[in-house]
């Protein structure tokens, strides 16, 4: 290795990116439902109080089915208010039991054509008429905080203080275990030694990222307790297995980016899977 | 024009008594003349022809040798013990006889390159140096011309306490990180040339900041701190002047606004200077020992002892004690010492050893008397330049070398501004193409790893402004201070 690539690591390695807390404003919330009048506003009443950690100006407005049937004339209708929030459930505008292992055609266009984030609840008959309590322990995840920051000030701006935020950051094995078998085919490398300190690397530095967080989290909201998860595994069940054991009530996850890989790589998974939790999809 | 005869009673009138075992003819003067011809041709295409300079210079020091002993220009031992060495007296009056490829290698330069090299390797691994560059990064609080000053002067001083290469590669690697931390990727050509050039201004700095300096140096007597004073007020006004141009040059401005600071300042401040710091106690021993390291070879010509063991028992003095702590792993730090310098550098003193002995110093000497009848002044200024011209395209150490042994057979008292002439040519010469020095090199290597495409002639049209800017002032330095 030349010493240029040397002193470039190691100059690399001593940048630690720092998370600076933003607020993250939530004032307009649009309620979209798929059910008659009545059961609409019994679903919405059963949602205003998960909103219970949000400032007292959050203002939730109903759309009535008729309004969200058609994609076209939601996306429309979505694009005409200024939104903060779009809260609806899975399988919106779709037979829930038909199609169990999807979210629906309409929340999974809404979820790349909308700007604002989207949250979903469990599906009303889910919810059987209990009200949404707010949520204390929230747990945002991705395998790029750094790059992902606005995770972190959603997840902090949905918690009930006080409250636990858990910060998951799982290194996919499967992807790992790939690279490892080509870099064991390539002579000049120590596959040892590669996998020794590629798998540190990966997760010290995530730990480093969540532990400064932290601190800055702390200094702004003494009443949250701030949680690090850092592993190697398997995405989905590994993140399955920590929202059961934190007893999540909230998961934010990022759904948008460039090539949609973000939904149709881990999200999209975890959303099926965790049918009945709250998620927010940013 | 000198006439054949002419030629032939110059090389015998020039040539030192001492030296001349078998008195040279012209033509044999000649043929070693166009082989150290050769040598400095392939050292100056060294990249065409991809070979290094250890093997170029040593398959000539292996013809020197070979010609040497068939034209009996060699000092060989009288008896058959002694075949292939040439005797030496020692302090007993005892007569040695070593090899005479052995005796032509000043082993105190090498001694002092190696110990330096072998110092600044272990000292470097406690993460002092890359310490320091991050605080000063984070104290220039992101604003690129605050950057381009700390890195500017950092170059410098990197270069006269480590070596240029190595200043080049820690500052010029922090230059690319920062720079894209900052979202400034544009000014990495600015400050990637700007700190190239700068390498060679701080190479001046010292008596063994770069190797014309430990050889002229030490062929003139100049003691560490007499070079230092001496070469210290240029490189404060070179250094200044250089990076003012650079901003200029490439449109680097500093932040404007509160906004920005406060953003540059929130970017930087990631940095964390702890992270290079691998043993606290081992950062503040090599702080202690680099600090006494350079204290010591200061006052080397005034410390009984060490003024008679000179700089090289210090250097290699100061490069045990730092391997005592890596005393079980010693091989990992001999595995990192330059061996191609040191290799050529050796083969190098043996070929000029040849020369000497071939007359082809003398010869050179001789022409070059026209340049110093010229005066000191006038003469030394010519030289300067000349020498400047001479390192741009070639390795600036055969020309050092040579001219060191030149100055030093014509009597040329240790305080003549002549030495200077050709410490200061042979330095500020790497700055007028790529390849005039490593570290310029270095800094054009990196260029080109980011993308910048800078072949030959862009970088000698980006560097002409600030090449000819330090030569100028290297002449008017020289010519009427010293």
């Amino acid at each position: 290795m030349s010493k240029i690539d040397q002193f470039e690591s190691l100059f690399r390695s001593a940048v630690h990116a720092q998370y600076t807390p933003r607020s993250y404003p939530i004032r307009e919330v649009l309620v979209l439902t798929d059910l008659p009048e009545g059961e609409d506003t019994a679903y919405l009443s059963q949602l205003e109080p998960f909103f219970g950690g949000l400032s007292a100006e959050t203002k939730l407005t109903l759309i009535p089915r008729e309004q969200s049937e058609a994609l076209d004339q939601l996306i429309e209708l979505i694009k005409s208010h200024d939104v903060d929030l779009i809260c609806t459930y899975r399988n919106l505008h779709t037979t829930y039991g038909a199609f169990p292992y999807t979210l629906g055609g309409h929340v999974e266009v809404l979820t790349q054509v909308c700007e604002a984030p989207i949250l979903l609840t469990a599906r009303p008959e889910q919810l059987g008429g209990a009200r949404m309590e707010p949520p204390q322990r929230v747990m945002a995840l991705t395998d790029q905080f750094e790059e992902h920051p606005h995770l972190i000030d959603a997840a902090t701006a949905m918690i009930k203080e006080p409250g636990a935020l858990i910060l998951s950051h799982v290194e996919d094995s499967r992807t790992f275990e790939r690279y490892m078998s080509a870099i064991a085919k390539i002579p000049s490398i120590d596959t040892d030694q590669a996998r020794g300190e590629l798998s540190q690397q990966l997760l010290s530095s995530a730990q480093g990222y969540i532990h400064r967080t932290q601190e800055a989290i702390n200094a702004v909201h003494p009443t949250i307790t701030v949680m690090g998860e850092v592993k190697m595994g398997h995405l989905i069940s590994e993140h399955t297995a920590l929202v059961e054991a934190h007893r999540i009530d909230l998961l934010v996850i990022d759904t948008k980016d460039e090539d949609q890989l973000a939904m149709h790589g881990l999200s999209h998974p975890l959303a099926v899977e965790l049918s009945t939790l709250p998620l927010l999809m940013l | 024009m000198f006439t054949q005869d002419s030629l032939s009673l110059l090389v015998q009138s020039v040539a030192p008594s001492a030296h001349a075992h078998h008195a040279p003819s012209l033509g044999v003067t000649l043929l070693f003349s166009a082989l150290l011809a050769g040598l400095i041709l392939c050292l100056a295409f060294e990249e065409k022809i991809h070979a290094q300079k250890s093997l170029i210079a040593g398959l000539f020091a292996v013809v020197s040798l070979g010609l040497g002993v068939a034209f009996d220009l060699l000092p060989f031992g009288p008896d058959a013990a002694s075949k292939g060495a040439a005797p030496l007296t020692n302090a007993f009056g005892e007569v040695l006889y070593h090899p005479v490829f052995v005796q032509g290698v000043d082993w105190g330069v090498i001694g002092i390159i190696l110990g330096a090299s072998l110092f600044v390797d272990v000292a470097s691994g406690s993460g002092l140096f890359t310490w320091v560059a991050l605080k000063l990064t984070k104290a220039s609080g992101g604003d690129p011309v605050k950057l381009l000053w700390s890195y500017g002067l950092m170059t410098v001083v990197f270069s006269a306490v480590l070596n240029n290469v190595t200043a080049m590669i820690i500052i010029g690697s922090l230059t690319v990180v920062s720079l894209e931390k900052l979202g400034k990727r544009e000014l990495l050509l600015g400050f990637l040339l700007t700190e190239g050039l700068l390498t060679n201004v701080g190479g001046l700095l010292t008596l063994i900041s770069s190797v014309p300096n430990i050889i002229v140096g030490t062929a003139a007597g100049i003691s560490f701190g007499s070079f230092f004073v001496t070469a210290a007020p240029f490189v404060v006004v070179t250094s200044a002047g250089t990076i003012w141009l650079g901003v200029r040059r490439f449109g680097i401005k500093g932040l404007e606004s509160d906004s920005e600071r406060a953003e540059g300042a929130a970017l930087v401040a990631q940095f964390d200077e702890r992270e290079s710091i691998t043993d606290p106690a081992f950062f503040k021993f090599s702080a202690v020992m680099l600090g006494l390291f350079i204290l010591t070879i200061a006052s080397a010509s005034a410390l009984p002892g060490v003024n008679k063991l000179g700089m090289a028992f210090v250097a290699l003095s100061f490069a045990s004690v730092m391997l005592i702590k890596f005393k079980s792993e010693v091989s990992k730090f001999y595995a990192g010492v330059d061996w191609d310098l040191l290799g050529f550098f050796m083969a190098l003193f043996v070929v000029i050893n040849v020369m000497e002995h071939a007359q082809v110093l003398s010869l050179i000497g001789e022409g070059l008397k026209h340049i110093i009848g010229l005066g000191e002044q006038v003469g030394g200024g010519l030289m300067l330049v000349a020498a400047g011209v001479f390192s741009s395209v070639t390795d600036n150490i055969p020309l050092a070398a040579m001219l060191a042994k030149i100055l030093g057979a014509q009597g040329t008292s240790g305080d003549s501004s002549l030495w200077w002439s050709v410490i200061f040519g042979a330095n500020l010469g790497g700055n007028l193409t790529p390849i005039g020095s490593a570290s310029t090199l270095v800094a054009v290597t990196m260029m080109n790893k980011q993308g910048l495409k800078v072949g030959f002639g862009r970088f000698v049209g980006l560097a002409l402004p600030f090449a000819l800017f330090h030569i100028a002032l290297a002449v008017i330095y020289v010519v009427l201070f010293l």
